[in-house]
Protein backbone atom coordinates (compact mmCIF):
# COMPACT_ATOMS: atom_id res chain seq x y z
CA UNK A 1 0.00 0.00 0.00
CA UNK A 2 1.29 3.68 -0.69
CA UNK A 3 0.78 6.42 1.39
CA UNK A 4 0.56 8.18 -1.98
CA UNK A 5 -3.04 6.86 -3.14
CA UNK A 6 -4.87 8.37 0.56
CA UNK A 7 -7.75 10.34 -1.18
CA UNK A 8 -7.54 8.23 -4.93
CA UNK A 9 -10.41 6.57 -6.44
CA UNK A 10 -9.24 2.94 -6.15
CA UNK A 11 -12.20 1.33 -8.51
CA UNK A 12 -15.87 2.80 -9.81
CA UNK A 13 -18.22 -0.66 -10.22
CA UNK A 14 -21.76 -0.45 -11.83
CA UNK A 15 -23.77 -2.98 -10.24
CA UNK A 16 -27.30 -4.09 -9.31
CA UNK A 17 -28.75 -4.76 -6.13
CA UNK A 18 -29.87 -7.75 -7.06
CA UNK A 19 -32.95 -9.14 -6.04
CA UNK A 20 -31.43 -12.55 -5.99
CA UNK A 21 -28.56 -11.59 -3.59
CA UNK A 22 -31.00 -10.06 -1.36
CA UNK A 23 -32.83 -13.41 -1.20
CA UNK A 24 -29.34 -15.23 -0.73
CA UNK A 25 -28.95 -13.12 2.48
CA UNK A 26 -31.96 -13.10 3.83
CA UNK A 27 -31.98 -16.94 3.50
CA UNK A 28 -27.88 -16.91 5.25
CA UNK A 29 -29.21 -15.13 8.59
CA UNK A 30 -32.42 -16.69 8.84
CA UNK A 31 -33.97 -14.20 10.68
CA UNK A 32 -37.97 -12.91 10.99
CA UNK A 33 -35.72 -9.13 9.95
CA UNK A 34 -33.21 -10.64 6.92
CA UNK A 35 -35.10 -9.78 4.60
CA UNK A 36 -35.16 -5.91 5.87
CA UNK A 37 -31.43 -5.93 6.71
CA UNK A 38 -30.42 -7.12 3.40
CA UNK A 39 -31.48 -4.45 1.85
CA UNK A 40 -28.94 -2.09 3.81
CA UNK A 41 -26.13 -4.75 4.52
CA UNK A 42 -26.32 -6.63 0.88
CA UNK A 43 -22.82 -5.17 -0.19
CA UNK A 44 -19.16 -5.03 1.02
CA UNK A 45 -17.57 -2.21 -0.78
CA UNK A 46 -13.89 -3.57 -0.43
CA UNK A 47 -15.11 -7.12 -2.68
CA UNK A 48 -17.59 -4.83 -5.25
CA UNK A 49 -16.34 -6.56 -8.41
CA UNK A 50 -16.15 -9.72 -6.47
CA UNK A 51 -12.26 -10.06 -6.45
CA UNK A 52 -9.48 -8.43 -4.19
CA UNK A 53 -8.25 -5.50 -6.82
CA UNK A 54 -8.87 -2.77 -4.32
CA UNK A 55 -6.63 -4.64 -1.56
CA UNK A 56 -3.78 -5.28 -4.28
CA UNK A 57 -3.49 -1.64 -5.49
CA UNK A 58 -2.97 -1.01 -2.40
CA UNK A 59 -0.39 -3.61 -1.78
CA UNK A 60 -2.01 -5.59 1.04
CA UNK A 61 -1.10 -9.59 0.99
CA UNK A 62 -4.45 -11.22 1.81
CA UNK A 63 -3.12 -13.51 4.42
CA UNK A 64 -1.25 -10.58 6.42
CA UNK A 65 -4.37 -8.29 6.71
CA UNK A 66 -7.50 -8.44 9.21
CA UNK A 67 -10.46 -6.60 9.51
CA UNK A 68 -10.84 -4.15 11.84
CA UNK A 69 -13.81 -2.19 11.80
CA UNK A 70 -16.94 -1.42 9.73
CA UNK A 71 -19.39 1.22 9.31
CA UNK A 72 -22.71 1.62 7.10
CA UNK A 73 -24.37 4.53 6.68
CA UNK A 74 -27.55 4.95 4.93
CA UNK A 75 -29.06 7.26 3.10
CA UNK A 76 -32.55 4.70 2.54
CA UNK A 77 -32.09 0.87 1.73
CA UNK A 78 -31.50 -0.48 -2.03
CA UNK A 79 -34.43 -1.45 -3.72
CA UNK A 80 -34.55 -4.96 -5.68
CA UNK A 81 -32.55 -5.10 -8.77
CA UNK A 82 -31.63 -1.28 -8.68
CA UNK A 83 -28.44 0.31 -10.78
CA UNK A 84 -26.27 1.30 -7.93
CA UNK A 85 -22.78 2.33 -9.02
CA UNK A 86 -20.05 2.68 -6.47
CA UNK A 87 -16.63 4.03 -6.00
CA UNK A 88 -13.98 2.96 -3.79
CA UNK A 89 -11.36 5.36 -2.17
CA UNK A 90 -8.62 5.53 0.25
CA UNK A 91 -9.70 7.55 2.70
CA UNK A 92 -6.98 7.49 5.22
CA UNK A 93 -3.80 5.17 5.68
CA UNK A 94 -1.31 5.47 8.73
CA UNK A 95 1.44 3.54 10.31
CA UNK A 96 0.89 2.38 13.66
CA UNK A 97 4.22 0.67 15.24
CA UNK A 98 4.70 -2.29 12.89
CA UNK A 99 1.54 -1.74 11.39
CA UNK A 100 -0.15 0.11 8.49
CA UNK A 101 -3.82 1.04 8.68
CA UNK A 102 -5.90 1.71 6.09
CA UNK A 103 -10.01 3.06 6.10
CA UNK A 104 -11.66 2.02 2.38
CA UNK A 105 -14.83 4.56 1.28
CA UNK A 106 -17.27 2.86 -0.60
CA UNK A 107 -19.81 5.40 -2.17
CA UNK A 108 -22.93 3.76 -3.39
CA UNK A 109 -25.15 5.92 -5.60
CA UNK A 110 -27.99 5.70 -8.14
CA UNK A 111 -26.74 6.42 -12.37
CA UNK A 112 -28.64 9.74 -11.16
CA UNK A 113 -25.97 10.55 -8.32
CA UNK A 114 -28.28 10.04 -5.73
CA UNK A 115 -26.71 8.87 -2.43
CA UNK A 116 -27.87 5.28 -1.23
CA UNK A 117 -25.06 4.63 1.44
CA UNK A 118 -21.45 4.48 2.59
CA UNK A 119 -18.90 2.27 4.02
CA UNK A 120 -16.21 2.14 5.54
CA UNK A 121 -13.41 -0.22 6.37
CA UNK A 122 -10.74 -0.48 8.44
CA UNK A 123 -7.66 -2.94 7.57
CA UNK A 124 -4.87 -3.67 9.40
CA UNK A 125 -1.79 -4.75 7.11
CA UNK A 126 0.42 -6.65 10.20
CA UNK A 127 3.99 -5.56 9.31
CA UNK A 128 3.03 -3.36 6.70
CA UNK A 129 4.04 -0.12 7.87
CA UNK A 130 7.04 1.55 6.25
CA UNK A 131 6.03 -0.14 2.86
CA UNK A 132 6.82 2.53 0.11
CA UNK A 133 5.83 0.86 -3.03
CA UNK A 134 3.00 -1.47 -3.97
CA UNK A 135 4.40 -4.98 -2.56
CA UNK A 136 7.44 -3.58 -1.38
CA UNK A 137 9.00 -4.76 1.77
CA UNK A 138 9.49 -2.70 4.57
CA UNK A 139 13.19 -1.28 4.66
CA UNK B 1 -32.96 2.88 21.12
CA UNK B 2 -34.25 0.06 22.77
CA UNK B 3 -32.14 -2.39 25.28
CA UNK B 4 -32.33 -5.97 24.34
CA UNK B 5 -30.40 -9.33 24.50
CA UNK B 6 -30.76 -11.50 21.51
CA UNK B 7 -28.86 -15.13 20.61
CA UNK B 8 -27.82 -14.56 17.07
CA UNK B 9 -28.57 -17.50 14.39
CA UNK B 10 -25.43 -20.09 14.57
CA UNK B 11 -23.41 -19.61 11.56
CA UNK B 12 -21.19 -22.73 9.97
CA UNK B 13 -18.70 -22.59 7.32
CA UNK B 14 -21.79 -23.26 4.92
CA UNK B 15 -23.04 -19.84 5.93
CA UNK B 16 -19.78 -18.51 5.85
CA UNK B 17 -19.24 -19.95 2.22
CA UNK B 18 -23.05 -18.94 1.34
CA UNK B 19 -22.17 -14.79 2.70
CA UNK B 20 -18.69 -15.10 0.41
CA UNK B 21 -20.63 -16.17 -2.71
CA UNK B 22 -23.29 -12.99 -1.76
CA UNK B 23 -20.40 -10.04 -1.24
CA UNK B 24 -17.82 -11.38 -3.34
CA UNK B 25 -15.74 -12.20 -0.45
CA UNK B 26 -13.54 -15.99 -1.93
CA UNK B 27 -10.92 -14.79 0.97
CA UNK B 28 -9.89 -18.83 1.72
CA UNK B 29 -9.74 -18.19 5.17
CA UNK B 30 -13.41 -18.33 5.09
CA UNK B 31 -13.98 -21.56 4.07
CA UNK B 32 -10.36 -23.49 3.58
CA UNK B 33 -9.33 -25.44 6.80
CA UNK B 34 -5.50 -25.83 5.24
CA UNK B 35 -5.42 -22.27 4.47
CA UNK B 36 -6.21 -21.46 7.88
CA UNK B 37 -3.80 -23.66 9.81
CA UNK B 38 -0.98 -21.96 7.74
CA UNK B 39 -1.91 -18.69 9.44
CA UNK B 40 -2.08 -20.35 12.66
CA UNK B 41 -5.52 -20.29 13.43
CA UNK B 42 -7.64 -23.24 14.74
CA UNK B 43 -10.42 -22.75 11.79
CA UNK B 44 -11.72 -21.11 9.41
CA UNK B 45 -13.05 -17.42 10.56
CA UNK B 46 -16.34 -15.35 9.92
CA UNK B 47 -16.13 -12.60 7.66
CA UNK B 48 -15.97 -9.43 9.83
CA UNK B 49 -18.68 -7.80 7.63
CA UNK B 50 -21.11 -11.08 8.61
CA UNK B 51 -20.38 -10.78 11.97
CA UNK B 52 -21.33 -6.72 11.50
CA UNK B 53 -24.97 -7.79 9.58
CA UNK B 54 -25.64 -10.33 12.32
CA UNK B 55 -25.70 -7.68 15.06
CA UNK B 56 -27.18 -5.35 12.72
CA UNK B 57 -30.03 -7.18 11.99
CA UNK B 58 -30.21 -8.04 15.55
CA UNK B 59 -30.48 -4.12 16.23
CA UNK B 60 -32.82 -4.04 13.52
CA UNK B 61 -35.32 -6.25 14.97
CA UNK B 62 -35.61 -4.68 18.21
CA UNK B 63 -35.63 -0.80 16.92
CA UNK B 64 -36.64 -1.19 13.39
CA UNK B 65 -35.22 -0.71 10.19
CA UNK B 66 -36.73 2.92 9.71
CA UNK B 67 -35.32 3.79 13.33
CA UNK B 68 -31.51 3.27 12.54
CA UNK B 69 -29.53 5.77 9.84
CA UNK B 70 -26.45 3.08 10.57
CA UNK B 71 -24.09 1.21 12.41
CA UNK B 72 -20.34 0.95 12.74
CA UNK B 73 -18.49 -1.29 14.54
CA UNK B 74 -14.79 -2.71 15.37
CA UNK B 75 -13.96 -5.90 15.01
CA UNK B 76 -12.32 -7.42 18.05
CA UNK B 77 -11.92 -11.00 17.99
CA UNK B 78 -12.23 -13.52 15.43
CA UNK B 79 -15.34 -15.80 15.19
CA UNK B 80 -15.08 -19.40 14.58
CA UNK B 81 -17.82 -22.04 12.80
CA UNK B 82 -20.43 -22.62 14.89
CA UNK B 83 -19.90 -19.95 17.57
CA UNK B 84 -23.26 -19.03 19.73
CA UNK B 85 -22.65 -15.09 19.52
CA UNK B 86 -25.16 -12.47 22.22
CA UNK B 87 -26.01 -9.51 20.69
CA UNK B 88 -26.64 -6.67 23.37
CA UNK B 89 -27.91 -3.18 22.97
CA UNK B 90 -28.80 -0.81 25.06
CA UNK B 91 -30.64 3.00 25.14
CA UNK B 92 -27.65 4.62 23.75
CA UNK B 93 -27.37 2.52 20.52
CA UNK B 94 -24.28 0.63 21.92
CA UNK B 95 -24.07 -3.02 20.48
CA UNK B 96 -21.83 -6.06 21.28
CA UNK B 97 -21.67 -9.07 20.10
CA UNK B 98 -20.19 -11.46 22.73
CA UNK B 99 -19.15 -15.24 22.69
CA UNK B 100 -18.82 -16.16 26.00
CA UNK B 101 -16.56 -13.46 27.79
CA UNK B 102 -14.92 -12.53 24.76
CA UNK B 103 -16.53 -9.19 22.85
CA UNK B 104 -15.96 -10.30 19.07
CA UNK B 105 -17.81 -6.64 18.08
CA UNK B 106 -18.41 -3.30 20.00
CA UNK B 107 -20.12 -1.23 17.78
CA UNK B 108 -22.73 1.88 17.82
CA UNK B 109 -26.20 2.77 15.81
CA UNK B 110 -26.76 6.06 14.61
CA UNK B 111 -30.31 6.64 15.32
CA UNK B 112 -32.83 8.62 12.54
Amino acid sequence: MIPELKGKVLKTHKTRAYAAYMKDLEATLGTPTAAETARVALFFGVTIARDFDVLEKMGMVLNETLMGGHEIAWARPFEPDEEVEVTVTLADVQDRGKNRIAVIESLFQTPGGEEIQRQYSTFVHLGGAGRGKTGEAAA
Amino acid sequence: MKSFTIQAPVMGTEQFVRYGATVGDFNPVHYDLTFAKQLKLPAVISQGPLTFTLALDAAIAENGLDAIAGFKARITAPVFPDTALTITGDADGKVTATNGDTTVLDGALTAR
